[in-house]
């Protein structure tokens, strides 16, 4: 598979079809980080296997990839999820990306949490698929999680997340990590006055982390990245989970499918 | 001297110290205020975030304010109230975490001598445990610093097979718990893979306009995820939250890779992009506070490579920096 993807980044940089490929470079022991390919001949960096975790749709809107003209991206299936959602809430132009969509039977050993809810192993959206296609055989319900969470007490809920939300530090890398996170000014950045507290403190960890969740409903393709990026290990999936469930009880939607489909909470 | 943990704690708590500890939550380690030594985790490697947090804590009260809707405001300082701070004991801290407590020493008291830092500081004693091998993103020896450095503790433990640790005394406020013989702190040894702290320097100095620069900024997400967890970052933001009636002026942690960091009232932002954000993280590091008190402000815990999203860390960065 690594030699497909080599081979079809370098031919779409040779014939000057892409201006920058991004997939995943130098193995860190932990995770393969990032890489971003310009010279044709540097395609041999690319790398495929498990340890391929990161989400690198987030790039997509970063000031130095949209200055380029037209973008190659390796993606997983979970991945172009958040693809469409960019594309549908018209953060990029499907015209100027070329994903290359890659078979995947999950990452992490063992497999990321994510994994086990996948029903995109054969990505739904993809200009060049590497690997050969993957029928999904999900190996348990994504919303689980959540519904195991609902059947505890109101209080018990609410110790459970007042002892999470004390962790968090306001470092904001579930913010930059997540690919459906791109406003320009965060809500936590406007100042002049100051909507929402920042110290980290119970209130502001509160708001930011609920608020964070309430701008993401119906927008979350539950890629993970949020909680797999938190240095306090929130668990931030939960959350959002929550939120889809109900999106998906309310109007039959899951983000991240079709970009055609217009999505409930953004058509008024 | 041999002791067991238990034996260290009640000493402490005989003499009123709080003991905080690392302690274990699920697979991540955090420093935590115990009633019991059978709460404390010491094998473990390092914690979340660096104990500096029980000196500069992540948010803290600095000034309050009252009856803001009548003509009558008070305001009451609250740095009093912060000199009485309990007297704390941490047990089972690094050296590289103790370490860093000397390099903010230095930034909490060479100008305004911040009272906040400073009275918890002096009632902080430092029962810290030596390290046996370098842990998973661990690069002390790249700055070398000693991993049984002793430099900086009141107490040094060493762990020894059987569960019990060997004592020593560094310090007079460690005397004033453990009576007994004090020992001189061992001189650093300098391994042969650390740093070339100087030609770093060297070139920082003549570089601040390079394509590694540009380049490292294409991966950085532009959290604050290494400012946050680093022993050695100090940078804070001051707020006031108020209601309608009374408010008060806190002091957050604050990360130089936020955009809003160095934004001016204007709108204009010296630092607009994550180029200039993230060379400041280094140049803070291993030139600004070299230039303003001779010695490099990273103590190599890791845990930039340990809590990075994708692998920005100043072990690789500034390897790459040495290269040049």
């Amino acid at each position: 598979m690594e030699n497909k993807l080599q081979e079809i980044a370098k031919k779409l940089l040779t014939d000057g079809e892409v201006d920058l490929v991004i997939g995943y470079g130098a193995d860190t022991d932990r995770f393969i980080e990032p890489v971003f390919i310009t010279k044709p001949d540097e395609a041999k960096k690319l790398l495929w296997n498990k340890k391929c975790f990161n989400n690198l749709a987030v790039y997509l809107t970063k000031d130095v990839v949209k200055h380029a003209n037209k973008v190659g991206i390796i993606a997983k299936g979970c991945d172009i999820k958040a693809i469409v959602g960019l594309i549908q809430e018209s953060q990029i132009d499907r015209d100027k990306v070329v994903i290359l969509g890659i078979s995947c039977d999950g990452v992490g050993e063992p497999l990321l949490k994510k994994c086990n809810g996948c029903d995109v192993n054969t990505p739904k959206l993809y200009d060049h698929l590497i690997g050969d296609p993957i029928e999904s055989t999900l190996r348990e319900d994504k919303y689980a999680e959540v519904e195991d969470f609902e059947r505890r007490s109101g209080e018990d809920k609410k110790a459970f997340w007042d002892k999470e939300l004390a962790k968090c530090i306001k470092c904001y890398a579930c913010r930059a990590a997540c690919p459906l996170c791109y406003c320009a000014k965060c809500v936590v950045e406007k100042n002049i006055p100051q909507w929402v507290p920042t110290s980290p403190h119970s209130a502001g960890n509160f708001s930011w982390n609920f608020i964070r969740s309430f701008h993401l409903t119906g927008r979350c393709v539950g890629c993970g990245e949020c909680e797999r990026v938190c240095p306090v290990g929130i668990p931030l999936g939960l959350i959002n989970k929550k939120a889809a469930l109900e999106v998906k009880s309310a109007f039959e939607y899951e983000a991240g499918y079709d970009y055609e489909v217009e999505p409930p909470l953004t058509c008024f | 001297m041999k002791k067991t943990l238990k034996e260290i704690f009640d000493a402490l708590r005989t003499k009123n110290y709080r003991v905080v500890a690392p302690v274990r939550d699920g697979n991540k380690i955090f420093f935590t205020e115990v009633s019991s030594p059978d709460e404390i985790t010491l094998d473990y490697v390092n914690s979340e975030i660096a104990a500096k947090e029980w000196l500069f804590p992540r948010t803290e009260v600095v000034m309050k304010f009252d009856n803001l809707a009548t003509e009558n405001v008070e305001i009451s300082d609250d740095i009093e109230n912060q000199t009485v701070e309990t007297l704390t004991a941490i047990i089972g801290v690094r050296p590289c975490d103790v370490k860093s407590l000397l390099i903010l020493d230095k930034v909490f008291s060479w100008d305004y001598k911040d009272a906040f830092y400073l009275n918890r500081r002096e009632n902080t004693v430092l029962v810290t445990l030596g390290c046996s091998k370098l842990g998973d993103g661990c690069f002390c020896d790249k700055v070398a610093l000693d991993m049984s450095s002793q430099e900086g503790s009141d107490v040094f433990l060493a762990q020894n097979g059987d569960g019990s640790f060997e004592m020593s005394v560094v310090s007079d406020k460690g005397a004033e718990i453990f009576p007994g013989e004090k020992i001189v702190p061992e001189e650093q040894k300098t391994t042969g893979d650390a740093f070339d702290k100087k030609k770093i320097k060297a070139w920082l100095d003549g570089n601040f306009e390079d394509e590694i620069w540009d380049k490292m900024a294409l991966k950085c997400l532009s959290c604050g995820a290494c400012a946050y967890v680093c022993p050695t970052c100090h940078c804070f933001d001051v707020i006031d939250e108020a209601s309608i009636s009374e408010g008060c002026r806190r002091k957050n942690w604050d990360s130089c890779g936020f955009g809003q960091f160095t934004i001016h009232a204007s709108g204009h932002n010296p630092r607009p992009s994550q180029k200039e954000r993230f060379r400041n993280r280094i140049l803070h590091k291993f030139k600004y506070y070299v230039d303003k008190f001779d010695e490099t402000a990273c103590v190599g815990c890791g845990r930039c490579r340990k809590v990075c999203p994708v692998n920005m860390n100043l072990r690789d960065i500034v390897g790459a920096i040495e290269k040049k």
